[in-house]
């Protein structure tokens, strides 16, 4: 009895659901892609402002388990739960192409922490290459030097 | 601790426990999952900025996990839908080390290997069984504690295995993108 012969004996009756979650998953790219820049942005602005996720919950008042679908980049999210949560946060989520922003939009906590990256040295020389270290400091840096920086595709 | 099919039963995968995933599911949920990317990555920071993969920061890594999970699910669905007998294509015997060309790739400015790992026993031509995977940030598997679990869980399947009667395997492969 060959090995495959074996193995189909073994099997377990229930079928994986991998390939009708990944067909799935293709054909809601677009908004899932969305929703997981959201998350990723959320993520960062809680941890930035050292905010939990029952905190979120509370201040926008829904449940901590929505908050968590929210951050898992898998929630379907309307615009007014986006405006709920750019307020709660204090931040801008989404820009549609064309819109005019203010200077103090473009200089946001990830920028600052990729031009950080660039930058670090020159700024702090010694400082710890870490996480979020010096981020308001490199903002300042970036707008008093009127440095043009362009996020990476 | 029992094995699934994946598709056209010669991608199969463990499941260790019944409240648990299967491990192929479980990675592609974790790999587009932004909490746990997040957590991860904030956790091997110093793997991540260590300068084996370039300097990379935490939101550029998860993207980037993101995008490339993505490329491999689609790759695989296509095999799934249309051409499984090509998995022997895609996988290739373990490297514990990564070969130091990795770096020398990168200096010459091409795009280097995915961080990304699928790990599975092939039993026969083109027929695997997943045991796990991982995201991998350093050279060898035995450096972090989450690459040598990947070891571990190999052991363990090739034991299970070997008490269903399916012995003379090959040793473990690895999917890379």
């Amino acid at each position: 009895m060959s090995n495959l012969e074996k193995l189909n004996k073994v099997l377990s009756t229930q079928k994986s659901t991998w390939e009708e979650e990944a067909k799935w998953r293709e054909a809601n790219e677009e908004w899932l892609s969305q929703s997981f820049n959201i998350a990723v942005r959320v993520l960062d602005t809680l941890k930035a402002k050292k905010m939990t996720q029952k905190d979120l919950s509370e201040k926008m008042k829904v449940t901590p388990q929505f908050i968590n679908k929210v951050v898992k980049g898998q929630e379907n999210l309307s615009l007014e739960t986006i405006g709920k949560l750019s307020r709660a946060l204090g931040i801008k989520l989404i820009d549609v192409v064309g819109h005019e922003t203010s200077p103090e939009a473009e200089y946001d906590f990830e920028q600052a922490y990729e031009v950080s990256q660039i930058y670090r040295k020159q700024i702090f020389g010694h400082a710890s290459s870490k996480g979020y270290v010096g981020l308001e400091a490199c903002q300042v840096y970036v707008k008093e030097q009127k440095l043009e920086y362009k996020m990476p595709a | 601790m029992e094995i699934v099919s994946i598709f056209a039963d010669q991608l199969t995968s463990f499941r260790y426990g019944n409240d648990q995933p299967n491990e192929f599911s479980r990675l592609f949920n974790q790999w587009q999952d932004s909490e746990f990317l997040y957590d991860f990555f904030t956790q091997h920071i110093d793997d991540l900025q260590s300068g084996f993969f370039g300097t990379i920061s935490l939101q550029t890594a998860i993207r980037q996990t993101r995008d490339e999970a993505r490329r491999l699910e689609q790759k695989l669905l296509q095999l799934a839908i249309g051409k499984p007998d090509n998995l022997d294509s895609i996988f290739e015997p373990l490297r514990l080390e990564e070969p130091i060309e990795l770096t020398r790739s990168k200096a010459k400015g091409e795009k280097p290997k995915s961080w990304l790992r699928i790990y599975a026993i092939k039993l026969e031509a083109n027929v695997y069984v997943v045991t796990g995977g991982t995201i991998k940030l350093t050279r060898s598997m035995q450096e972090r504690e989450h690459t040598s679990l990947e070891l571990r869980k190999f052991e363990r399947c090739k034991a299970y295995l070997r008490e269903l009667g399916i012995s003379d395997i090959d040793g473990l492969t690895e999917l890379i993108l």
